[in-house]
């Protein structure tokens, strides 16, 4: 994201004239956002709006209606643009978010444009310089916009973007063949339509000889050898996955468990990686606690019980996808939703109730409230994901007292495994307060 | 037929008790395939046998993915329809597994030779259909984020009857995530390799499949196979020959990729001296499946809509 100084040195567009440019010889005309309207000046926000100055219901129904007539005179012109910077969504369509480009920036044909992503991260200071006013004006107020909101909105209309803006995620890879951006919709609507096939019901009742807290060590354990084997993530959740949907449908003795998750990764191993570990590797790891040829039984035993259905959506296809829509991402956002969903992983109440894609999202949700990315849960989130922020708040709050015990715990693979730097030490941040006073 | 159940009291027969084989019709990497009756209801099925390794490592990861991303795929029509799996034994005690799938009487190799062998061109709106069961199947695949990574016409069955065509062998096929990390190169047959895999990359995509289809409808055409290099280095020259050598104007960051080498310097043929009975949409077609840039190169969704197909009845296909 662009800092504030680069972005005071860009020149001011109030009015929204969005001239047209060529991107990078592409050969086709997009439009540019000349200015993001809420740039933060030292003494004042946007357009030399000192916030020490008393806010009158007048000015602020004046900002208001410039901000509409703005954005209506946007709305007219991206309409006219075939390859809009902009579009206005309905809940359906993505608007293309291009740009603005730096002052003085040499052209590179080519190249990638910088995404500046606008968010209300300046909101809390705004509401800060506002507070003493806004008190003595609660009443009169209670109809008419917050300040921040008016900026918001005026900033959003400068630009061009509809309060509902929504980013196309996928639109600078239109030519990275790997990101299979054609494709990327049908695979994400068809991991949706089947994920309820990788799910499983409460099945510790019907478990006489292990328990939720057994499951907790086992998937403990089991993460720990993923780290050790160095193997995919996709292999870590497809081990969870498989473990889980055989418990289901088969009563296992508490000393066979171990052995269970051994040949689930086997199983799992097998499926992802390019060089799957052997089946004395995993006989090793377990100090010896079982013969190869059991593993290899139980291996059998596993695929007949789960008829071989293999290809089924985890919350590992989700959490990549939701991780891209949380823009801009960065690594420790990442490593703070892989954290939190692998937290909910070995949390047996958390896999029983809420489905993959709930999962991933509500770790994404959890991860900007624990990072203070503001707005917790954006438009463009909500469009991916299909999910809104109370649908997520109870799973959310799961997680974030998980972190918060996290330290404590018995069970310290993940916490261990996160505190690493590698993984941006995510694990040692402090978890979020309390996701349910969030909003 | 259902998968096996094996709830309590449900007897489940074994393959050698439900199977009654009548001739083998193939070997694969891992065992034969046999054409079979199945006892109970008559109907003609193909038995694909795969040894179980117990003594080493347990079932395969070729069969792992074969059968769970056909227990996926298989209702696609132009995919082939997985019945059934059955575990059974052999005469040494060892587990054997019977993949049991519908029977297809032929297969695009058997189809273009026997073409071949009786001088005759494949008529233009045959291959038109069969390169649009084939892209719709592949498009299929693609879109529920699967890789089939060995196309080519042996993998391809076909009903002589209905000229139905259905992708099939999906051993070499794995499930991607996006983006699409690395993968093993020791992929595809070599003459329907693409050029990105024979030159080391381990990152590819969805366009490698694509590059193989290009290469089958060639093969419609000439009912010859387009590049038929008989090692790595001679099949990428044979590719050079015909579309030029590339560089880094044609496709950007091809001299970085691993196995790349200072090759003879060849200029671009027109396509239509290789593939000489093609029209000019099709030709306009298999260029786009044939983009040295993986990028470049057209997708099966696309390949759908492309005008050689508008003349196609597409009712029933």
């Amino acid at each position: 994201m662009a800092s504030r100084l680069e972005q005071q040195q860009q020149p001011t567009n109030v009015g929204g004239e969005n001239k047209q440019k060529n991107m990078g010889g592409e050969g086709r005309n997009r439009r540019v956002l000349q200015d993001i309207g809420n740039l933060v000046g030292k003494q004042g926000h946007g357009n030399g709006i000192n916030v020490s100055k008393p806010v009158t219901r007048n000015f602020r129904a004046q900002l208001l209606a410039n901000a509409q007539a703005a954005t209506e005179k946007n709305k007219k012109s991206s309409t006219e643009v075939n390859n809009g910077a902009v579009v206005a969504t309905d809940g359906v369509g993505v608007g293309n978010f291009v740009p603005a480009r730096k002052v003085g920036a040499a052209k590179k044909p080519k190249e990638e444009p910088e995404v500046i992503v606008i968010s209300s991260d300046d909101e809390s200071d705004e509401k800060q310089a506002v507070k003493g006013k806004k008190a003595r004006e609660k009443s009169a107020m209670k109809n008419a916009k917050a300040f921040s909101s008016v900026l918001s909105a005026r900033s959003k209309a400068a630009c061009g973007l509809p309060r509902d803006f929504v980013m196309n995620i996928d639109a600078t890879d239109m030519d990275n063949e790997l990101a299979a951006a054609e494709y990327i919709d049908d695979i994400y609507k068809f991991y949706k339509e089947t994920e309820e096939d990788g799910c499983v019901h409460d099945y510790m009742g019907s478990q006489p000889d292990i328990n939720a807290k057994m499951r907790s060590i086992l998937v403990d354990w089991l993460i720990e050898v993923h780290r050790k084997f160095e193997l995919m993530p996709e292999t870590l959740y497809l081990t969870l996955n498989i473990v889980d949907r055989f418990l289901s449908v088969k009563a296992v003795p508490r000393r066979e468990l171990q052995l269970v998750g051994i040949s689930s990764m086997l199983i799992a191993s097998k499926y992802e990686e390019i060089w799957a570990p052997e089946v004395n590797d995993f006989v090793c790891i377990s100090d010896n606690a079982y013969v190869s040829e059991q593993v290899l039984m139980m291996e059998k035993t596993i695929l007949r019980k789960l008829e071989w259905y293999l290809t089924v959506p985890t919350p590992y296809h989700f959490l990549v996808r939701y991780t891209k829509a949380s823009t801009p991402s960065d690594k420790e956002m990442e490593n703070m939703v892989f954290f939190l969903a692998e937290l909910g992983l070995m949390h047996y109440p958390t896999v029983i109730l809420y489905r993959p894609s709930l999962i991933a999202a509500s770790a994404v949700f959890a991860a900007r409230c624990t990072l203070g990315r503001s707005p917790f849960w954006t438009n463009t989130l909500m469009h991916y994901t299909g999910y809104s922020e109370e649908q997520l708040r109870d799973c959310a709050k799961i997680m974030a007292n998980l972190h918060a015990a996290a330290p404590g715990s018995k069970l310290r693979a993940v916490y261990k495994k996160f505190s690493n730097s590698d993984l941006s030490a995510v694990a040692l941040l402090s978890p979020a307060k309390d996701l349910s006073a969030l909003s | 037929m259902e998968m096996e159940k094996t709830g309590a009291g449900v007897a489940v027969l074994s393959a050698k008790e439900a199977f009654e084989k009548l001739e083998k019709v193939g070997e694969g990497t891992y065992g034969k395939v046999y054409r079979a009756r199945e006892k109970a209801t008559g109907k003609i099925v193909a038995l694909k046998k795969t040894r179980l390794h117990e003594d080493q490592e347990g079932v395969p990861p070729t069969t792992l993915r074969e059968v769970s991303i056909l227990r996926m795929l298989s209702r696609d029509p132009h995919v082939v329809r997985l019945m059934d799996v059955k575990q059974g034994q052999n005469k040494e005690g060892k587990t054997v597994l019977y993949l049991v799938f519908e029977y297809m009487d032929t297969d695009l190799k058997k189809f273009i030779r026997s073409f071949r062998q009786t001088g005759q061109s494949i008529p233009p709106q045959t291959i038109k259909s069969l390169m649009y069961q084939l892209c719709k199947g592949i498009a299929f695949c693609h879109g529920h984020g699967i890789l089939h990574r060995d196309l080519k016409p042996h993998n391809l069955l076909m009903d002589r009857k209905t000229m139905m065509l259905k992708i099939a062998d999906l051993g070499l096929a794995r499930a991607f995530t996006v983006p699409i990390k690395k993968y093993t190169h020791e992929i595809l047959t070599l003459w329907y390799r693409a050029p990105e895999v024979l030159l080391g990359a381990t990152h590819y995509s969805m366009a490698v499949d694509i590059w193989s289809v290009g290469c089958i409808f060639a093969e419609l055409v000439t009912k010859q196979a387009l590049f038929a290099g008989d090692s790595e280095l001679q099949q990428l020259l044979h590719i050079f020959r015909l579309l030029g050598t590339p560089n880094e104007e044609v496709w950007p960051g091809v001299s970085k990729l691993k196995d790349w080498h200072e090759y003879p310097q060849w200029n671009p043929k027109s396509l239509s001296t290789a593939v000489p009975g093609l029209d000019e949409l099709g030709l306009d077609l298999l260029s786009q499946m044939l983009e040295y840039e993986p990028s470049k190169r057209i997708s099966a969704k696309k390949a759908m809509e492309h005008a050689y197909f508008n003349d196609l009845d597409k009712g029933h296909l």
